[in-house]
């Protein structure tokens, strides 16, 4: 049996001699050498002392009878404290203690007693910036995930949430919750989410987008295969349609499987205030406003090329006059802006706020303003671009997606015209169409056309006939509102 | 699980018997047959009727069977891989010509100048990763653009329809019937469209309905095509032959449109997805023939073979829609007559053999 010092030495040994391991010696139940081992700043001091210390010294109890005793003794004196854990296995007891415990070594005791003393600092819950609502709820996630599983259980006050955990990343060991409404949630999905939970093999996991990477179907695609969320309503609304949700601790974003491209262009904001047509007509302006934003560009290089003819005359001749004197072609005139304007958005996130919103202004205006001056770009061009990237925003959550395609767009009415913009609008179509998350088409309800769903799709009626849960999305318990009348239950 | 979807079937069904009928062949056929020979035009597209309702019928009979494996068990490997040669080649008249029908569309109204090869390969790039997916991606495809599509189409008749006269119908068949009949039969490489419908077998759920669905579909199919028709002759009786493609010349006339420059090209722009899309089909039709009489199970080498014939076919006719149609429209259109015909006797017989055999076991 090892001694405390040797024992107490292999957990130092274990972690590295670091400096912010912290260790006491003390001697409590008449004479018994005792050790308490802990790593600072992610425990509470005053806990140690309080709860552990205080205890064990003052109390004057000797050990009488058998001294194998002695840990079942020890244990009852903190019987108050909800987390205590007994372990043998070393490697267990570092991970503990890594995770905010604090261990209780006992002299010629084998059992070492672990403390929950944890004491992560985190950020309060505020409204996420990426996700503002007008009236709803403004909690977001945070950070720790102990605060967003909070935020859930607060939301969802039922038996059947389950969540799962994992321990993520070599070095991070990060904890990874895959949480799920066990009456809902289809099973096969649960089962395929969880295999490839456990199949993770990385040395750490910083953010919850490095889980997303490894739950993609197809990683290398431009097009994003799980939903994601900020807000523990959408969160909890996602659970109730029969999705499954991850969190992942260090990640205010919890992701959200199966994934469909039509949960973008609904917002949370279609829910709280506004009534069915106007939430309809909203969608479809986020949808003819994203397309706008991906194709204009393209449509408006290729007009200029090849099919000027289309324009009425007026307008033909207000751009051909404003792109007079312009010493590049059509095509790299626009590229310019664009990667202008890209640019511009890259460094303005990564200003400090006060710079970034000086640079916003200074970009947007003075160099658009002087670059058409300058003659370097045409007037229509800055105004088609910077009408785009505002369009972008119509979806905000495909933004990086959908500037990319606004480029590729741009490119191919340059070089073919509007032939090559169609058949890159088949193209995207027949390649998303192939694309099945979790076994749910990419794009239902549309494609497969999914008649019950289209309640809640571009459409959206008022929430009292939305009576089943989506059909798009795997299910076990079909039914969302039970009607006291079983006729009422048919479908408006 | 199936491939298509009733819904995508009969959207399919009804693109394929229209995309290619408004470019060319209004011109051709109106500048020497007259109004009569879209009257005469509508007898076809009864035949057609008819062999579409026996097809879906013998569908319905045997769910589980492609066509092919039904004709294999019916005629035996030598038979069935004749016929399949047959549709391969049927398919492939039927890609070379919408090819060039959109090619030459492309290049007379949007383009000065394009050349062939920067038209095709982007167009065989994107049938060539829709026939090497299946048909469930091409159905979805066509779910998704079906209604855009069919907006471009009604945008441009409506606009069209606002500035005849429907005097120019009459009289009805004062010149007789062989003008107008010899017109129909001469450009009968632009029907049997609906010949696609014969890979859904199998692919679709064939319920009780399916049969009143898929009749109502064509017929309206029918009806705008012969609305199209009508609509055009009506606005060019005399002058169809200087109106090459149809559905960029419907909305020319109407005086408020020319003020705005030619905006409603965008929604006839958004009709040529369905010519796209029906391209791909055929391709898709094309490609299971090959696979059916060459048994080559690798489908993406399967799919890269059907493109290279297709494209190097393109290019021996020189993407030249004159000269396509003018052979298609001599002795190549018996090709269509065989198959038309052959199918409309051939199914039947199919299945009665299959069936007497089936009761012989």
């Amino acid at each position: 049996m090892q001694s405390l010092n040797e024992l107490k030495d292999v957990i130092l040994f274990k972690l590295s001699y670091s400096n912010d391991v912290m260790t006491r010696d003390f001697t409590c139940l008449n004479n018994i050498k005792a050790s308490i081992i802990w790593i600072e700043n992610i425990v509470d001091a005053c806990k140690i002392n309080r709860s552990v210390l205080e205890p064990l010294m003052e109390t004057k109890d000797s050990i009488k009878g058998d001294k194998a005793d002695v840990i079942n003794i020890i244990k009852l004196k903190f019987e108050y404290i909800l987390d205590t854990k007994i372990e043998t296995d070393l490697d267990a007891v570092i991970k503990w203690l890594l995770c905010g415990y604090c261990a209780l070594i006992i002299d010629k005791q084998k059992e070492i007693i672990l403390l929950n003393a944890q004491n992560w600092k985190t950020r309060a819950i505020s409204e996420p910036p990426t996700s503002p609502v007008f009236k709803g709820p403004r909690e977001g996630f945070v950070e720790d995930i102990c605060v967003n599983l909070m935020l859930i259980r607060k939301r969802l006050m039922t038996p059947d949430l389950v969540v799962e955990s994992f321990n993520e990343g070599q070095y991070s060991n990060s904890k990874t919750c895959l949480i799920y409404i066990k009456s809902i949630a289809s099973d096969k999905i649960i089962k395929k989410v969880r295999e490839k939970l456990q199949k993770i093999n990385i040395d750490g996991i910083i953010n919850s987008f490095y889980i997303e990477q490894y739950l993609e179907d197809r990683a290398y695609s431009l097009f994003k295969q799980i939903g994601s969320t900020e807000k523990p309503d959408v969160f909890e609304s996602k659970l109730l349609e029969g999705r499954v949700g991850i969190l992942v601790n260090g990640s205010p974003i919890a992701l959200t499987i199966p994934y469909l491209l039509l949960e973008d262009i609904q917002s949370n904001n279609d829910y709280y205030f506004s009534r069915g047509l106007r939430v309809t007509f909203l969608r479809y302006l986020r949808l003819i406003g994203a397309l706008f934003a991906i194709y204009l560009p393209g449509i408006y290089v290729a007009i200029q090329i090849y099919h000027y003819k289309i324009l009425p005359l007026k307008f033909l001749i207000t751009i051909s006059n404003s792109s007079q004197g312009i010493p590049f072609t059509p095509i790299v005139e626009i590229l310019f802006v664009i990667v202008l304007f890209e640019a511009l958005y890259e460094a303005s996130l990564r200003m400090p706020r006060y710079i970034g919103l000086a640079l916003s202004v200074v970009g947007a205006l003075i160099l658009g303003e002087t670059a058409v001056n300058a003659g370097l770009v045409s007037s229509p061009t800055v105004m088609i671009v910077a009408m785009t990237g505002v369009l972008l925003y119509t979806v905000p959550e495909q933004e990086s997606q959908l500037s990319m395609l606004r480029i590729i767009a741009t490119l191919e009415g340059g070089i073919i015209g509007i032939y090559g913009i169609l058949l890159s609008i088949v193209f995207t179509i027949i390649y998303l169409t192939n694309f099945d998350s979790y076994g749910t088409p990419y794009f239902a309800p549309a494609s497969p056309h999914i008649k019950k769903d289209q309640k809640d799709a571009l459409r959206r009626v008022d929430i009292q006939h939305m009576i089943t849960r989506p059909k798009s999305i795997p299910n076990k318990n079909p039914i969302r509102i039970k009607m006291e009348n079983e006729d009422e239950g048919t479908d408006n | 699980m199936k491939e298509l979807t009733t819904r995508q079937s009969l959207m399919l069904v009804f693109l394929s018997a229209t995309a290619s009928k408004f470019f060319m062949l209004p011109s051709n056929l109106l500048s020497k047959g007259g109004h009569d020979s879209v009257y005469l035009m509508f007898i076809f597209f009864i035949i057609e009727v008819l062999i579409i309702m026996t097809v879906v019928r013998i569908a319905t009979k045997f769910p589980n069977k492609t066509i092919n494996q039904l004709m294999v068990e019916t005629f035996g490997n030598f038979y069935a891989g004749f016929i399949n040669i047959s549709f391969f080649v049927f398919f492939m008249l039927k890609s070379i010509l919408n090819f060039s029908e959109t090619y030459s569309f492309f290049l007379g109204t949007l383009y000065d100048e394009i050349s062939p090869f920067v038209y095709a390969v982007p167009l065989f790039l994107v049938a060539y990763m829709a026939i090497s997916q299946g048909l469930r991606t091409i159905g979805r495809t066509t779910e998704l653009l079906f209604f855009p599509i069919i907006f471009g189409l009604s945008v441009s008749m409506i606009i069209g329809v606002s500035s005849i006269d429907f005097s120019n119908l009459l009289p009805v068949f004062a010149d007789g019937l062989s003008t107008p009949f010899e017109q129909v039969q001469k450009n009968m490489l632009w029907f049997g469209d609906f010949f696609v419908f014969l890979f859904f077998f199998k692919n679709v759920k064939f319920d009780k309905t399916y049969c009143k669905k898929i009749f109502f579909t064509f017929l309206s199919a029918v009806l705008v095509i012969i609305s199209f028709f009508l609509i055009f002759h009506c606005l060019y009786p005399y002058s169809a032959e200087f109106h090459r493609y149809a559905i960029s010349e419907m909305t020319q006339s109407t005086p408020n449109l020319t003020n705005l420059g030619r905006i409603d090209w965008l929604t006839i722009m958004i009709w040529t997805i369905a010519s796209i899309i029906q391209t791909i089909i055929f391709m898709y039709c094309a490609l299971e023939s090959f696979i059916n009489f060459t048994h080559i199970k690798n489908r993406r080498l399967s799919a890269f073979i059907t493109i290279i014939i297709l494209g190097a076919s393109i290019f021996i006719f020189n993407a030249n829609v004159q000269e396509v149609s003018l052979i298609f429209q001599s002795t190549l259109r018996w090709i269509f007559v065989y198959l038309l015909i052959g199918s409309f006797t051939l199914l039947p017989l199919n299945v009665y053999f299959y069936k007497k055999k089936v009761r012989k076991k």
